[in-house]
């Protein structure tokens, strides 16, 4: 193999066509043959374009302003085919349904290679061993769009794993896909990186799975370079993560508030759980952590009750099995569950858009089936996962009145909500400007912004951080606790276990269609078998609290360094172990 | 509502192993000779033999049970408007004046405005044959395109030198199909969950709602097609034609008789029409 | 490798150090211009709006789906070529899928194409004036035809059938006549109001040719009876303004979001 290095970025800047600033500024890279490394940064910082120049489709699809070189093993990228430079750089996508475009799964692995023009022998045997490395050899004659998200994902990179490439780029690959499929494609990552030897670009919000794979970590900020080291070196630095908006894997965190207590030295912190675990044995032995629960009143009847529910779909699949549940008003409720828990189905059912095919559903104790989809809406706000979905109007304000026109509100009446929801959303500077212009995470608040306008005395957020980075997914849940604080009562599903801690009170676990646990979120995040038995991993925060102390009920980096006790003066304890001077 | 499938029958017959060229030839004879024959006598058989083959070949029942339902009604408007309406043209098809055609049912008298309106046996017949024809010209698509994988489908079409660029687009199309079929059900449901109730609203209002719908799937759509196109040129997709294959596509010699076959019987049907009047309404 | 002159600084003052190159597309996995995953969704999108139905057009044969009013779109937004391709193949799939809204399915893949023909034609200036040309003499035929063998060969009175389809004679004359370039910088215009108008004449005139080159065709095929065409000077008007305030709604909505987004825009396009 050769010593050279396989990509190497030159002064690279770029603009996007009509964009008066660039995309990327002054970008110098190097990375070597069988390296790992994690693109990180905030929405917006260049990640997916510095992807896009590593085969060429930026600059030459898109087409704007291009300076500088990008070259992958010494071919230059503005100057090669793009369908050349596909044989060297393996893409996979942030989103499943659109980067498979085959009929079947054996055909999509073999897209890529039939382009090429690889003889059909080479090509049979290539399928057979892509699909084999990703566990998808029995799904060959399987449409995609019946393959799960996981799956789907795992797809993707058998086709570009198929090319036999020396990099592999993974735009935000499990940004869409729940823990277990993602730690599934971290782990497959990290196995194609043994075994054949292939580089990794990987870039994304996920903190702690990069920072268990990579090998090294870039950081982008506004199109440049600002950091570049070891995963331990890059999540130490507070203030980098936090002028580049990061949030660090949840371990680092605890270490940092460990150190920030003098617990331990500051500046190095494991950044893998593992890693994490083996350090706790130089610490001082942690005190269990239980801090008794708030007591939260329920306000006389529940607002929502689902009765013993039942939900077969027509194929014969029971979605939900004698779901009981009492959503009562002031409640901040939070629903996790793998794909295919029933959270979906739930849902639905709380919006009328399902009927029960068994059991009932009740609002403020009459059933919720009297009621229409529409009339419903006025009482239980739905902001979807995709706000694009929910787009129809060519401006920002036009989008928010939307809701109203079927209330047939005086015009007065219509005019103060809107501009009440738009103040609450901070977008009155947008007011005329089309939703479309907009960041996504813009447009989210556009759409929460039209579902308040209506007023509705429940809102259910679904996977609201989705796609977002830190700083999006923050804004969306201090708007869902300041909703609530005001009366509202929220009901949020998500796989972001990590983020909600601080906001909901409550956690209902759901595996197989049923409510495994409805409990407060302290407890339900600390029962392990339970959240194992519907393939969820606990955070790491609540893994390394039980690690540290059987007892320990601690949720946050915070509470897990509050039981820790400092040291004797003069002591400091290293995260590996070791005891140094202070 | 389920997403529709571009379904793909499962049941292996002499006819679904066929390949799609052989098969598409059969399509084009039926098409020829059908469309030319409006006798309902020569129609009906005809649909009687593309019936019995989608249910020979596995086309599921409640695919055609909703066709023939769908059918139906366009089935009794041909039945009504030939028998009341269509005289001229059927009387000079039997070669009769008119007044000449042989009353089926006769409206009373005294019923206002269709009072004395008369319905003909001849215009019965020939809405019959004008139906058989419609029905056995929809029923051939299921039949051939069903009962063949999209990727044979594909490769049939390329090997027919269709320009490779267009059968990719086709077969993409089905592809992604599903994939905004759950978007624009999504978009309906959110606008009913936008407080939209459709079924509460007047005719010209939910047309403009309906229309709406369109709006951000169409968008959606448009922002997913850049990415595709992202994705399909980091599959070194060029749109080229000299390109491989996974699967090989060669003719077999049950291929060849079937395409023969075709050839023979559109050429003899075309001559018989023509020049014989076979299969038309009124010839004996 | 090829390099251009310095560049000047962003409003931000940023001065890129590295050389400007030279940026050029050297795949081309286009349909006249249009990128093909645009054709593609385009397409798809053809397909799906197939199962929403609005009405029954007797005259096609067929029921009327919402797909219709959007055939002309797929023109304006990938001009006419890519166009016709993106709506013949959502046609087509969409009869592949559910046969019993197509009708004949030749027919109507043929009248999709057709349909987005000609909008990309209705553009300002003189692009695509020899396309205009031709596909004029095609909308000029079609009421020829179609006339003479109803009211020629089959008797009907020339009343009725003059009665039945004035709105299709009003699109033929506006695609024929100067107003074509007219509707086509009203919908290219920065103008959403005017954009709107134009986007109504526009469809209502690729639609009508498309719906009248249908007609013909189907007429010819199945010669309905002459007290059909009274029937229809009731249904066509109404089911034609509706195709075109889909065409208008929709359109207006798509062309003022996709100025809003920075998407890269097919050659053809008219928005």
């Amino acid at each position: 193999m050769s010593d050279a290095p396989l990509v190497t970025l030159e002064k690279v800047s770029y603009f996007y066509p009509r964009a008066v600033e660039p995309a990327l500024r002054d970008v110098d890279l190097v990375i070597p043959r069988g390296q790992i490394l994690a693109l990180v940064g905030p929405t917006g910082a260049g990640k997916t374009t510095l992807c896009l120049t590593l085969n060429g489709v930026v600059p030459q699809f898109h087409g704007g302003r291009f300076f500088g070189a990008v070259r992958v093993g010494g071919d230059d990228t503005v100057e090669q085919p793009i369908h050349r430079l596909a044989a060297r750089v393996g893409m996979v996508f942030q989103d499943p349904d659109t980067q498979l475009v085959s009929a079947s799964v054996e055909n999509e692995v073999a897209f890529a290679l039939e382009n090429l023009g690889l003889p059909a022998a080479e090509i049979r045997a290539r399928v057979k061993s892509a699909l084999a490395a990703v566990r998808l050899a029995e799904f060959a004659h399987k449409h995609p769009h019946d393959l799960s998200g996981g799956q789907q994902q795992r797809l993707a990179f058998a086709a570009a794993l198929a090319l036999r490439p020396d990099l592999i780029v993974l735009d935000e690959p499990v940004s869409q896909l729940d823990p277990r499929s993602a730690s599934e494609l971290f782990a497959l990552v990290a196995e194609t990186n043994r075994s054949h030897g292939v580089a990794f670009v990987i870039t994304g919000h996920a903190a702690a799975e990069l920072a268990e794979t990579a090998h090294r970590v870039v950081v982008l900020l506004g199109g440049r370079i600002v950091a570049d080291g070891r995963p331990d070196e890059i999540y130490a630095d507070a203030g980098l993560l936090a002028r580049a908006n990061l949030r660090p894997p949840e371990v680092t965190s605890v270490f940092a508030h460990l150190a920030k207590r003098g617990v331990c030295a500051a500046g190095v912190a494991p950044v893998r759980l593992g890693d994490a675990i083996r350090a706790l044995a130089g610490l001082p032995r942690a005190r269990p952590y239980a801090p008794p629960e708030p007591d939260f009143a329920v306000n006389g009847l529940p607002i929502l009750a689902l009765r013993n529910v039942e939900h077969v779909y027509p194929d014969g699949t029971a979605a939900l099995r004698g779901v009981g549940l009492d959503l009562f008003r002031g409640d901040y409720a939070l629903i996790i569950g793998q794909n295919g828990a029933g959270k979906s189905t739930l849902l639905k059912h709380l919006l009328n858009l399902l009927r029960p095919t068994a059991g009932e559903v009740l609002i403020d104790g009459a059933p919720l089936a009297r009621q229409s989809v529409a009339e419903l809406a006025r009482r239980i706000g739905y902001v979807p996962q995709n706000p694009d979905r929910q787009i129809f109007n060519p401006t920002v304000e036009a989008e928010v009145g939307f809701s109203l026109v079927p209330l047939r509100l005086p015009p007065k009446e219509s005019a103060r909500r809107i501009d009440a929801a738009l103040r609450a959303l901070k977008l009155e500077a947008h007011r005329r400007v089309h939703p479309f212009a907009l960041s996504k995470g813009d447009r989210a608040r556009v759409v929460i912004a039209a579902v308040l306008v209506m007023e509705p005395e429940v809102l259910v957020f679904d996977e609201p951080t989705t796609g977002q980075d830190e700083a999006g997914s923050r804004a969306i849940l201090d708007l869902t606790r300041e909703l609530h604080a005001a009366g509202r009562t929220i009901v949020v599903v998500t796989h972001h276990l990590h983020l909600m801690p601080g906001y909901a009170r409550r956690a209902i676990v759901m595996g197989g269609g049923r409510v495994l646990l409805d409990a407060p979120l302290r407890e339900a995040y600390h029962a392990l078998e339970v959240l194992e038995s519907t393939h969820l991993a606990p955070t790491q925060a609540v893994a390394l609290a039980r690690a540290a102390h059987a007892d320990s009920r601690a949720l946050t980096p915070e509470e897990l360094a509050d039981s820790f006790d400092r040291p004797p003066e003069g002591l400091l304890v290293m995260p590996g172990g070791k005891e140094g001077a202070a | 509502m389920n997403v529709p499938r571009f379904q793909t029958v499962a049941r292996s017959t002499v006819f679904s192993r066929l390949d799609f060229r052989a098969k598409l030839a059969i399509f084009l004879t039926l098409t020829v000779v059908g469309a030319g024959w409006s006798d309902p006598r020569h129609a009906s058989a005809l649909l009687a033999g593309v019936g019995v083959a989608c249910v020979g070949v596995g086309i599921p029942w409640p695919y055609l049970r909703l066709m023939l339902r769908v059918m139906a009604p366009f089935g009794l408007l041909m039945l009504f408007t030939h028998g009341f309406f269509n005289k001229e043209h059927v009387a000079r098809l039997v070669g009769v004046e008119a007044n000449g055609l042989t009353p089926l049912v006769t409206l009373p008298e005294a019923w206002w405005l269709i009072g004395g309106a008369q319905m003909t046996v001849e215009g019965v017949w020939y809405g019959t044959g004008v139906f058989c024809r419609s029905l056995m010209l929809l029923l051939l698509v299921p039949l051939c395109v069903f009962t063949t994988h999209p990727d044979r489908l594909v490769l049939g079409l390329v090997r027919l030198r269709v320009p490779y660029k267009i059968v990719f687009v086709f077969s993409s199309s089905l592809r992604f199909f599903p994939l905004i079929f759950d978007e624009i059900r999504a978009v309906m449901e959110t606008q009913r969950l936008r407080g939209y109730a459709l079924e509460e609203m007047g005719a010209l209002q939910r047309v403009r709602v309906y229309a709406r719908i369109a709006v951000p799937v169409i968008l959606g759509a448009m922002f997913k097609a850049q990415q595709i196109e992202v994705v399909l040129q980091s599959k070194a997709f060029s749109g080229s034609p000299a390109r491989t294959y996974l699967h090989d596509a060669r003719l077999r010699p049950s291929d060849w008789w079937a395409i023969a076959a075709s050839a023979v019987v559109c050429g003899a049907g075309v001559w018989a029409a023509v020049r014989l009047g076979f299969g038309r309404f009124g010839a004996d | 490798m090829p390099e251009i002159g310095a560049p000047s600084p962003s409003p931000s003052g940023f001065v890129p150090t590295g050389p400007e190159r030279r940026v050029e597309f050297i795949d081309s996995a286009s349909i006249a211009g249009a990128p093909v995953a645009y054709v593609i969704v385009l397409a798809a999108v053809v397909a799906v709006l197939s199962f929403i139905p609005f009405s029954i057009v007797l005259s096609g044969g067929s029921s009327f789906p919402m797909a219709q009013g959007v055939y002309p779109l797929t023109g304006w937004l990938l001009g006419p070529w890519a166009g016709a391709v993106a709506s013949g193949t959502g046609a087509l799939v969409g009869a592949f899928l559910a046969p019993h809204t197509a009708g004949l399915v030749w027919l109507s893949v043929g009248g999709a194409m057709l349909a987005a023909l000609c909008a990309g034609c209705l553009a300002p200036g003189r692009r695509h004036w020899r396309l205009g040309l031709l596909l004029s003499v095609v909308a000029l035929a079609a009421p020829v035809f179609y006339g003479d063998h109803a009211v020629n060969a089959n008797g009907v009175s020339l009343r009725a059938y003059l009665f039945a389809y004035p709105t299709h004679f009003l699109a033929i004359a506006l695609f024929v006549l100067p107003t074509r370039r007219w509707i086509g910088a009203l919908v290219s215009g920065a103008n959403l109001g005017r954009g709107a108008v134009g986007l109504f004449l526009g469809t209502w005139s690729a639609a009508g040719v498309m719906m009248m080159t249908e007609s013909a065709i189907s007429y010819y095929l199945f010669n309905w009876p002459g007290e059909l065409f009274y029937f229809f000077a009731g249904v066509v008007p109404v089911e034609h303004a509706i195709r075109s305030g889909i065409g208008m709604v929709v359109g207006s909505g798509v062309i003022a979001g996709l100025r809003a987004m920075a998407l890269v825009k097919p050659r053809g396009a008219v928005y």
